[in-house]
């Protein structure tokens, strides 16, 4: 009880501030107008400073003296040091000026907020102009290839954009675009991702530590904030890749009030393929693939408090194929029309509105939509013609699966003193879940038609939550984030609900290292029933419901941070130790089909318990000539389900022992860099007979099954994903160039993707030589791809 | 729906770089598999052969000159050391509520052993098929149903099968049988817990295609009772799935129980329960 006491004393006192004044405004980049995001604000003397929300906006309190000194920073921005005479509470906005190169980014006479100085553990900031560096895939930057380049977190296999963040499924990041969550994030099977990264401006990963604003997810959260747009002048840019184009417009609505960004992009896959299929066909066939996304921005100030958002997303991948036959016989005339598509995308939209109540206060309310749907659509037009009557026959068949939210949620910052920033907020989810129906028509010539649907019904669910926490600076030396998320959810007439505490502690041991600690529990109101690997949009999101529990985990984490100077260039170390539990995950049973959809989904999963612990170090050069990163996890994941495996514990498929990335940009010069990154990883665990043995042939017939001879052969698997495939290492090298005269800039890459052509195993199959022998055979995706994509910003 | 999304995977395939790699297993476990499922009214017997690798062209082997040992509440019943093809029949029929071990001891193989136990046998209270038929999916189809009674405070295991009798040539066919309970599949037989009738007594209803009673060598049905342990009914559930899955890109692999210490094989337990059908 004392110590409760003196806790809650202490808090008490930490607001009560003699003689401090506030200083607020927001942090804007000078060129553009845009608000930066996770700008420093320090005063060095007073070892106090504070970043940028979202918005841009920050608030210190400061206790008083003759001056301040305010360090303001940003990666990729000239620092500004502002002094000024505090002695009443100020309203200081500030344009930092973009540095030509990164090396530029020295500060040299004092420091900012470094990484040992932060509450928050298992955080990476990801600058968009660094990613622009990484060698790229096909021409594309692709901002979640690049966040598996990123310590804790792994991909799925070649070329896929799937996140597995410390042992955790896909369906257990919450990736966020302007606050909507996105559901689907590839395009093209998962080799690349929906983010186009002309429209962002930029990338948060937490894998751990989560702060209590954060939930409905049990693994991470990558916040992607889009662009604002040019609030100063008309530019854009244009880029050309081998298989997409893409265009970004951005400009002011009203100079300095208000902005706006279009960014497009479209491949061309089908439009080069199309005609050689038909004509291979003789114009009796046609088939193709392609993908589209649209982001849009607009924002507005409607007074010095005031400012709305308004962003759109929009993407859709389609497959289709077509054929027409038509022949004659004995007088009649056949015809037939077959038609297939599968297309499937998201769309999000986001409407915002930030006030600032005073100095301290700071509010944002959001209205969101996020709908992501897959379609397949099947349909066979017959036509007979004997010249005295007609006769059609049509079959239509539609599966539809898909999951919709519409939300609302109000965050409050409140920079309540010198020691304290709250958050606190509450929202609402309205979940329509449509997991597998069918539609079948069909209608005959003077005949009953038959139109029905079937398959499952749409499922509702209301998830709410609030959420209050506190990033205190107890003392010189320690700084805590404590908070308490609290979310519910009714489904099907079945109310679940967890309190989630959270908890992270950071104790400075030098001026330049600190330790971390921190402590989760999440909860997850939905699942992804997946058995593909390769990024399928037939991955089903599904509720949790009466029988298949919400998804649960707690994870500790204790870290190490360290921030140091060589040669006067800024390196940063991390090193993090994590466990995770986590329950009611679900996998499909043995033998579970996901294509039928006459069963339940309910009844093809199984219900168990996963965990998965490690220990991930990450090294980072941040200026000079060189600079990059080296990361390094050693992990394991585990799973145990009671249905499957035989109740024994087993791997999980991406269980992996040893990930290693390293990624560097080397600047050559002011027109050239090389980008260089290579990565390994163990390989996947699967699922593989390795050996067979024989059964009676009916083993449940009566005289032990033994009327006949015959047997049956049973394969041994040696237990679920007992068989490690073949390890992942690629290497990739990419060129850029840089140039252009007055306001233009022209940009060229040149990549090589898997340089030293690796063959890295996609999955195992068996298969036999011409002998009749049976073979295990590793199929290969992509050797070594040269790509060359061009870009001119205006 | 599988050939709809059949062309849009292998898209994925085509149009990927196919490059393949032969994948070197590792030496496989060369072990014993052993089967027996223990029947009230039957002789014992055992089915042992030796596993290989899952690429071997041929297949697994029988073992004939195996020492099985069979024991009955620990206590050694009898042994084999040679078996026809694979399969070694002790002239000893099992008892309802003993417990049995086998162990098998072959060349150089590292022996194996499993232990099991008997249930007892349920009664079919009544069985009954219905003569009026009725249309159903453009078939003509008949009702039938089986009423047993469940033991209570145990889990209890069953398998239900139904098949007609060909007494000219001493055969018998499995019928196809639907419930229209939603507990149950449908199938050549159906296997279930007693998880929503722990200690009560059940009837559950079937339909089953209207056989042709004109059809001369069609003399009469049999409804068979399967009382099951958890080994059997854990060895039927999965073997099922095995068989219907196999060779399925789209299903999860499936594995089949073992209780078996080589995992290899089973060794379960069963009290079948017969009712005769007359036409």
């Amino acid at each position: 009880m004392r110590l409760y006491l003196v806790l809650i004393f202490t808090f008490i006192c930490s607001f009560a501030l003699a003689q401090s004044h506030t200083i607020s405004g927001y942090i804007s980049d000078a060129k553009t107008g845009e608000r930066l995001i996770g700008a420093n604000v320090y005063e060095p003397s007073l070892k106090n400073g504070t970043t940028t929300n979202t918005y841009g906006f920050y608030s210190i309190t400061l206790t008083v003296k003759d001056s301040v000194r305010l360090l303001v920073s940003y990666v990729g921005y000239q620092s500004q040091i502002v002094r000024l005479l505090l002695q009443k509470d100020e309203v200081l906005d500030l344009n930092l000026q973009p540095s030509v190169t990164l090396n530029e980014v020295l500060i040299t006479s004092s420091r900012s907020e470094q990484i040992q100085d932060r509450t928050q553990m298992s955080r990476i900031d990801l600058p968009m102009e660094k990613l622009k560096s990484i060698p790229m895939f096909m021409g594309e930057t692709d901002i979640l290839k690049a966040i598996q380049l990123l310590p804790g977190v792994q991909s799925g296999g070649e070329g896929s954009s799937g996140l597995y963040v410390r042992g955790g499924g896909p369906d257990q990041n919450l990736i966020l675009l302007d606050g909507a969550p996105v559901y689907n994030v590839s395009h093209l099977f998962g080799f690349f991702s929906v983010f186009n990264s002309d429209a962002i401006k930029n990338v948060t990963l937490y894998t751990g530590g989560f702060p209590a604003r954060y939930g409905g997810r049990l693994s991470s959260v990558i916040d992607i904030t889009m662009k604002e747009g040019n609030m100063k002048k008309m530019s854009g840019s244009a880029g050309i890749g081998l298989v997409a184009s893409r265009l970004m417009l951005e400009g002011p609505i009203k100079k300095d009030k208000g902005s706006f960004i279009v960014s497009a992009r479209r491949t061309y896959i089908d439009l080069l393929l199309s005609p050689l299929i038909k004509l291979a066909s003789d114009g009796e066939a046609t088939t193709g693939y392609y993908f589209w996304d649209i982001n849009a921005k607009a924002n507005y100030i409607l007074s010095p408090k005031d400012r709305i958002y308004l962003s759109l997303y929009g993407g859709r991948d389609r497959f289709y194929a077509s054929t027409f036959y038509k022949y004659q016989s004995a007088g009649t005339e056949y015809s037939e029309r077959n038609n297939f598509g599968i297309k499937w995308g998201n769309v999000t939209a986001t409407t915002r509105w930030n006030h600032q109540f005073n100095k301290k206060l700071f509010a944002n309310t959001s209205l969101l939509f996020s709908d992501f749907r897959f379609i397949i659509k099947a349909d066979l037009n017959e036509a007979t013609n004997d010249g005295f009557s007609k006769t059609t026959n049509s079959y239509i068949l539609k599966y539809l699966s898909g999951i919709n939210d519409q939300s609302i949620k109000t965050d409050f910052d409140y920079y309540a003193g010198s020691k304290h920033l709250l958050r606190f907020g509450a929202g609402y989810i309205y979940h329509t879940f449509t997991t597998g129906t069918i539609q079948y028509n069909y209608t005959q010539t003077n005949s009953a038609s038959f139109d029905t649907s079937f398959g499952s019904k749409p499922v509702y669910s209301h998830e709410f939550y609030s959420y209050i926490e506190d990033d205190w600076q107890l003392s010189s030396l320690i700084k805590i984030n404590p908070g308490i998320r609290w979310s519910g959810n009714v489904v099907q007439g079945k109310f679940f609900q967890m309190p989630e505490p959270r908890i992270s502690v950071r104790y400075l041991l030098t001026e330049h290292s600190s330790i971390k600690a921190s402590f989760v529990m999440m909860q997850q109101y939905l699942h992804l029933l997946s058995n593909s690997n390769i990024g399928l949009p037939t991955d089903l999101w599904v509720p949790a419901t009466a029988r298949i529990k919400p998804q649960r985990s707690w994870q500790p984490a204790l870290g190490y941070s360290h921030s140091f100077k060589k040669n006067d260039q800024d390196f940063e170390f991390t090193t993090e130790v994590y466990y995770k539990e986590m329950h009611n995950l679900i996998d499909y049973l043995g033998g579970a089909n996901f294509i039928n959809t006459a069963e339940s989904w309910e009844n093809k999963v199984d219900a168990g318990k996963g965990w998965s612990y490690g220990v991930e170090f990450f090294l980072q050069k941040k200026t000079g000539r060189l600079s990059g990163w080296i990361g390094y996890t050693l992990s394991y994941s585990r799973r145990r389900f009671p249905n499957i495996n035989f109740n024994e514990t087993f791997p999980y498929k991406y269980d992996r022992r040893h990930d290693i990335e390293i990624v560097l940009e080397r600047k050559v010069n002011d027109k050239f860099s090389l980008g260089i990154t290579w990565v390994f990883g163990t390989g996947n665990a699967i699922t593989l007979p390795i050996a067979q043995y024989n059964a009676p042939q009916n083993p449940y017939a009566l005289a032990n099954g033994l009327e006949s001879y015959y047997s049956n052969t049973i394969e041994y698997y040696g237990g679920k994903n007992a068989f490690r495939m073949k390890p992942y290492h690629r290497l990739d090298l990419g060129l850029n160039w840089s140039g252009g005269k007055h306001k233009r800039k022209d940009q060229l890459n040149i990549s090589f993707y898997n340089a030293y052509s690796r063959l890295n195993p996609y999955f195992y199959y068996i298969g036999y030589d011409r002998y009749g022998n049976k073979q295990v055979r590793s199929l290969s995706l992509f050797p070594i791809i040269p790509s060359i994509s061009y870009s001119i910003s205006f | 729906m599988m050939r709809y999304l059949l062309p849009f995977i292998l898209l994925i395939f085509i149009s990927a770089c196919d490059r393949q790699v032969i994948i070197d297993l590792g030496t496989p476990p060369h072990r014993l598999a052993l089967s027996c499922t223990l029947d009230a009214d039957s002789f014992i017997t055992v089915f042992v052969n030796k596993s290989v690798s899952s690429l071997d062209k041929y297949g697994p082997i029988a073992v004939t000159h195996a020492h099985v040992y069979l024991y009955e509440d620990d206590i050694l019943l009898d042994t084999m050391n040679h078996g026809y093809a694979g399969y070694y029949k002790f002239n000893i029929k099992p008892q309802a509520g003993k417990s049995y071990s086998i162990g098998c001891v072959y060349e150089q193989f590292d022996s194996i052993y499993a232990h099991t136990s008997l249930p007892y046998p349920i009664a079919i209270i009544e069985a009954r098929m219905d003569t009026n038929a009725f249309m159903s999916e453009n078939q003509e189809k008949v009702n039938l149903k089986i009423t047993f009674s469940d033991p209570g405070y145990e889990s209890n295991y069953y398998l239900i099968k139904l098949f007609y009798r060909d007494s000219v040539n001493d055969y018998n066919y499995d019928e196809h049988i639907t419930s229209s309970d939603p507990l149950f599949d449908e199938g050549d037989f159906l296997a279930f817990d007693d998880l929503t009738f722990n200690g009560k007594t059940r009837t559950i209803s079937f339909t089953m295609s209207k056989p042709d009673f004109q059809f001369q060598q069609v003399n009469h049905f049999v409804f068979e009772l399967h009382h099951l342990n958890y080994d059997a009914y854990r060895f039927v559930r999965t073997f099922e799935h095995y068989m219907n899955n196999y060779d399925n890109p789209f299903s999860e692999p499936v594995q089949v129980f073992s209780n078996v210490s080589s995992k290899m094989g089973q060794f379960s337990g069963r009290a079948v329960t017969v009712k005769s059908l007359t036409p």
